[in-house]
């Protein structure tokens, strides 16, 4: 099945599950950010406040992303010396499973203490708001947006390492930006909203939301959630194509049969010394 | 709040339950989440508390702009609403809205779920034909400006319903309509080209730089098809899930955006089928498809429309300087001066400034007599100018005349859902339902067996070739045929019920005079020399008895009568040509003549009162010459054929008439109608036709009473189906569920057919339906349709069925003009 079709669907269909929080916890900011400015009865404005502030949004995501991702492929790369293959994807996969049952725990009652944020971080979303406030309509929705990434928002970094666990920054940006393009429909047609939303789906969120989290998870731990270039068929590794000694040496060791590294492969192929 | 309650815990940030494990019993706020938390510290810190309270209200500023950007402050205005709005005795008011962008069965589910999201509606009733709603809700909880509001979230925009603004805005309408149906015409062109090309290169080979070219061009103007003319299906699609109903653009709207999506995302890869060739099509096919709909519903049964059936669509308009020009109705206003002639229709009300004349307003007030009008009275638009021409100044025009009132009264009738109506809304709303789990599990299992690609592909073809507009649409709009032809043929009907009632065979109960007979008296037969008969109704001229007045006008050229004298209630004798004539009761004219009844007369006496008329006898002296007059209210000329023809269609009649025994008798007997009552008074009409549906068990056997609108009102009222047939429609609608312009008996058979073709033609187009998405739908799951296919296949079916639809009532015969009536 296509690396690529599974990434988003999973992701994709995990950020619209969990997007009704995504338009309650940041319903605030955006309604600021959007201005309350009834004189304007203009559409164009509003829609141009609308494309600042998701726009921003998409900006910062698929630079965690794409940071995300670089780390993953160090991560990959530091843990292929150490025998340790898809390290980063394993370890984002098992990160994301522990997430989510741990929040499932806590729903069931489980005492689970919050890992708390850097203050610094709290600060700087702080400091960013309060000099956004003071900016023209347009500049302050787009910084709003930006500032998101730096909210302390546990949903949002679980997809970060997703991201992380595809171990490319290509595929991590990607990653979150379906992300983003999961939490748009809600956030832009209710914001704030979240109370007028069906009474009985509100209660069930965040069982929903946890589960789709430990589904993402288990897709990144398998290995199904990573960049195709890492996968195994895209390196062309078979056992078929591992060429064996035919008399069983050490083609390092006879130095009367050098061999020749196909740079392709990256496999050792038996060849004539002398092209 | 206490964490070891079984409530659940609000976060005090975002609404959304706190897990039991971070409840904090000790702490003054709960959220669910460090996020929550920080935003919440964001906002007070910056002073932004206020947003908790925006934040529940439901008309919060922070949901996305209004669909027009419109706030409606000046709805709010006092003068408007003193104009505009109707205060009810339960203290609610009330407003009739004109709304853009109504086209289906659907919106009226949306727009009916108004109170949902404006709290302080109370009710919020649609009328798909005329484009309105009428809303009624409590001023102290709600402004008029917020109820616009809400409406235009929906994706409604509102105006105020009456006057010839609302016409200019059907215009307005209508050309950005046809600016959609253009520009989706001409995307889906442009696209189809750029599809023949991949198409015939995937055969015969095309270079890479090419097909990635035309892929991207395909791309671009196909998003440029779902954002502009597309945009209709998303609106309502959006407003349809925020109002929880299941509307028809959902499926719709989901198919656009899943080969929309899909189709970006190959032409992003470099692989794979795009769809952008389908999608364009649909749209615009599906934009055609609404088009027709919409202009044939407009046409159907428009209150204007209606009225001008019934008056004139010209007038000739009197200018400053006397000259005279003809000139379309509508730009006819209040204070014009009109010049009417003679034959001709009234074409507005208003007040005569010149002329005399004689007015028929058979139409309005029943009266059969025409009334002599001169300069100061009142003429009414629909009345018949007789003998002079006249000049009228205009007091009420269009809508605002009587006539005009009266046909907003009848193009209400939709609002009153028939059942098959409210069937097909149930039938329309669980079938989107079915088909979206369909899809879904299409794409399930294609996806197994193929992979995404392949069941992305096929539920798309699925969610657009399946098509519910038979059942959301097609019931409605034949009724809004049917009601259109009706008054065009003369028949009001108050109802669209009364169709579905009517559909079926019941008991008619008839009233006779007016209903079965002419209800006048006239001569019906006349025996002896012509000069002798004329110097009669020389005599009889003189008296204002019934039978004199028809004796009177049944004969031209009158001689002279002089030395008149007259017998109350017996006879009246006079000189004609120094002839001594007497014209009386037959028993009368023997007795003060010393006569017997000679026996070549006596045969004919016995037939006329065979006949239920009345034998008026005169004698001539000295010449002792005879003749013999039958006078008597006749059997209408189609009574008797008609009367077979209800029974033929299993109808069980009854005559029910205050009339004496005798001529009911008479009449019953002439019209093989077995069961018959006479000299019943209203009172006992309207209790036998209760008693008699107090003995019917089911339903479906209606109790139609036919009558006049005035005096059988309470008779008619109590009936299934009341029909009047005589009275005056403004009154005879007050109680009845129709109105007969046409006088006779064979409207009402016209009608029963028009009603029984009505229901045909709706559960034809429900198979036809049923068939066609059962058929269809198995192809597209099993693979064998593709998104271009279904494209084409969806809208041919809808304009099929639409087109069927239109035939609702076909071979009813319309009514030419009111002059063409004759006279009850």
């Amino acid at each position: 099945m296509d690396p690529m079709l599974i990434l988003i669907g999973t992701v994709l269909t995990a950020s619209l599950v969990g997007s009704l929080h995504c338009a309650g916890m940041c319903g605030g900011l955006m309604l600021f950010a959007l201005g309350t400015d009834t004189q304007s009865k203009s559409k164009h404005a509003k829609i141009k406040l609308q494309s600042a502030y998701h726009g921003g949004r998409l900006l910062t995501y698929t630079i965690l992303g794409i940071t995300a991702g670089t780390l993953g492929q160090a991560l990959n790369f530091g843990g292929s010396f150490i025998g340790i293959q898809r390290a980063a994807t394993i370890f984002a996969g098992l990160f994301m499973i522990c997430f989510g049952l741990i929040a499932l725990a806590r729903i069931k009652g489980l005492k689970v203490k919050h890992a708390r944020a850097p203050k610094f971080m709290q600060r700087a979303v702080e400091k960013g708001q309060r000099l956004a406030f003071a900016l023209t309509p347009f500049k302050r929705a787009l910084t709003i947006g930006l500032l998101t990434t730096l909210l302390p928002c546990g949903w949002l970094y679980a997809f970060a390492f997703t991201a992380a666990g595809t171990g490319s920054p290509l595929w991590g940006g990607l990653t979150m930006a379906v992300f983003w393009l999961g939490t748009l429909p809600i956030m832009a047609s209710l914001g704030a909203g979240i109370q007028l939303l069906a009474g009985p789906l509100q209660s069930k969120v965040p069982a929903i939301s946890a589960s789709a989290v430990v589904l993402v998870g288990v897709f990144t731990a398998t290995g199904r959630l990573q960049a195709p270039e890492m996968s195994k068929a895209n390196l062309n590794i078979t056992d078929d194509s591992i060429p064996t000694n035919p008399d069983d040496t050490c083609p390092l060791c006879d130095p009367n049969q050098p061999e020749q590294i196909n740079k392709d492969s990256g496999t050792n192929q038996g060849t004539d010394p002398n092209p | 709040m206490n964490p070891q309650q079984s409530e659940p815990t609000s976060c005090d940030h975002c609404g959304l339950p706190v897990p039991q494990g971070l409840l904090d019993p000790t702490a003054e706020h709960q959220f669910c989440c460090n996020g929550c938390q920080t935003v919440y510290t964001i906002l007070h810190t910056a002073g932004l508390e206020n947003y908790y309270t925006v934040r529940s209200a439901v008309d919060t500023k922070s949901q996305s702009a209004t669909t027009t950007g419109n706030s409606y402050e000046e709805l709010d205005d006092p003068i408007f609403t003193k104009t505009w709005l109707t205060t009810n005795d339960d203290d609610t008011v009330q407003i009739e809205l004109l709304l853009e962008g109504m086209h289906c069965a659907a919106c009226v589910w949306l727009i009916e779920r108004l109170p949902r999201v404006a709290p302080g509606v109370i009710e919020s009733r649609a009328n798909i034909r005329r484009r309105t709603v009428t809303v009624r809700y409590r001023p102290d909880d709600i402004k008029l400006s917020k109820v616009a509001q809400s409406l235009d979230r929906l994706g409604y925009a509102a105006h105020p319903a009456r006057g010839k603004k609302a016409h200019d805005i059907r215009i307005k309408e209508d050309r950005q309509f046809l600016i959609r149906v253009a520009v989706a015409g001409a995307m889906a062109g442009n696209i189809m080209l750029l599809a023949i090309a991949l198409y015939g290169g995937a055969f015969s080979g095309i270079s890479e730089s090419w097909s990635t070219t035309f892929r991207w061009y395909s791309t671009v103007l196909g998003l440029l098809v779902l954002i502009w003319p597309g945009r209709v299906f998303f609106t309502g699609a959006i407003a349809a899930l925020r109002t929880r109903t299941a509307h028809l653009d959902i499926p719709i709207a989901l198919a656009l955006l899943t080969a929309g999506f899909w189709g970006t995302l190959n032409t992003i890869r470099g692989v794979g089928e795009i769809y952008f060739d389908s999608i364009a099509v649909l749209v615009f096919l599906l934009l055609v498809g609404r088009w027709i709909q919409h202009r044939q519903q407009r046409a159907a049964s428009d209150s204007v429309e209606l009225m001008l059936t019934l008056t004139p669509s010209s007038a000739t308009r009197i200018n400053d300087d006397g000259s005279t020009k003809r000139v379309p109705i509508e730009s006819v206003e209040s204070g014009n001066s009109l010049l009417v002639a003679a034959g001709e229709s009234f074409p507005a009300d208003g007040t005569i400034t010149d002329g005399t004349t004689t007015i028929d307003n058979a139409l309005l007030t029943g009266e059969s007599i025409p009334i002599t009008a001169t300069t100061g009275d009142q003429a009414l638009a629909g009345a018949t100018n007789l003998s002079s021409p006249i000049t009228l100044r205009v007091q009420a025009v269009g809508e605002h005349t009587r006539i005009g009132r009266l046909m907003n009264l009848v193009a209400q009738a939709s609002e009153h859902k028939a059942p098959v109506v409210r069937m097909a809304d149930a039938i329309a709303g669980y079938f989107v339902i079915i088909v979206i789990i369909l899809a879904l599990g299409t794409f399930a299992i294609w996806t197994i067996i193929q992979g995404p690609a392949t069941g992305i592909e096929h539920a798309t073809a699925l969610l657009i070739v399946t098509c519910p507009c038979a059942l959301g649409l097609a019931t409605p709009m034949a009724m809004s045929v049917a009601l259109g032809r009706s008054a065009r043929a003369g028949m009001l009907i108050k109802s669209a019920v009364v169709l579905e009632q009517l559909s079926k065979p019941g008991t008619m109960i008839l009233d006779k005079t007016g209903t079965l007979t002419t209800g006048s008296t006239t001569v019906a037969d006349t025996f002896g020399d012509q000069d002798l008969l004329e110097a009669a109704a020389a005599i009889e001229k003189s008296s204002n008895h019934p039978i004199a007045r028809a004796i009177a006008n049944h004969f031209t050229d009158l001689p002279t009568a002089t030395d008149i004298t007259q017998t109350t209630a017996q006879g009246i004798t006079g000189t004609v040509h120094n002839q001594s004539i007497l014209v009386g009761s037959v028993d009368f004219v023997l007795r003060s003549r010393n006569l017997e009844l000679p026996p070549n007369l006596q045969p004919k006496v016995v037939r006329l009162l065979d006949r239920a008329l009345t034998p008026i006898l005169v004698h001539e002296l000295p010449s002792n010459r005879l003749a013999l007059i039958g006078v008597g209210d006749q059997l209408r000329q189609d009574a008797k054929e008609s009367i077979k023809a209800l029974q033929s269609r299993n109808w069980n009649l009854q005559i029910c008439s205050g009339d004496h025994q005798r001529i009911v008798e008479s009449i019953a007997s002439q019209l093989h109608i077995q069961t018959h009552q006479g000299a019943v008074t209203p009172e006992a009409k309207a209790q036998h036709i209760q008693s008699f549906k107090d003995q019917i068990t089911t339903n479906k056997h209606p109790v139609v009473m036919v009558g006049d609108g005035v005096n059988d009102a309470a008779a008619l009222a109590k009936a299934d189906v009341g029909i009047a047939v005589h009275g005056g429609a403004e009154a005879s609608l007050q109680a009845a569920d129709v109105y007969l312009v046409k006088p006779g008996v064979t409207p009402i058979v016209e009608l029963l057919d028009l009603a029984r073709s009505t229901i045909t033609t709706i559960r034809f187009c429900m198979l036809f339906s049923l068939t066609y998405n059962i058929i269809v739908a198995s192809l597209a799951m099993a693979g064998f349709i593709n998104a271009l296919i279904a494209a084409i296949v969806m809208p041919i079916s809808s304009l099929t069925v639409v087109a069927i639809c239109t035939r609702a009532g076909k071979n009813t015969k319309p009514s030419t003009s009111p002059q063409s009536l004759e006279p009850t």
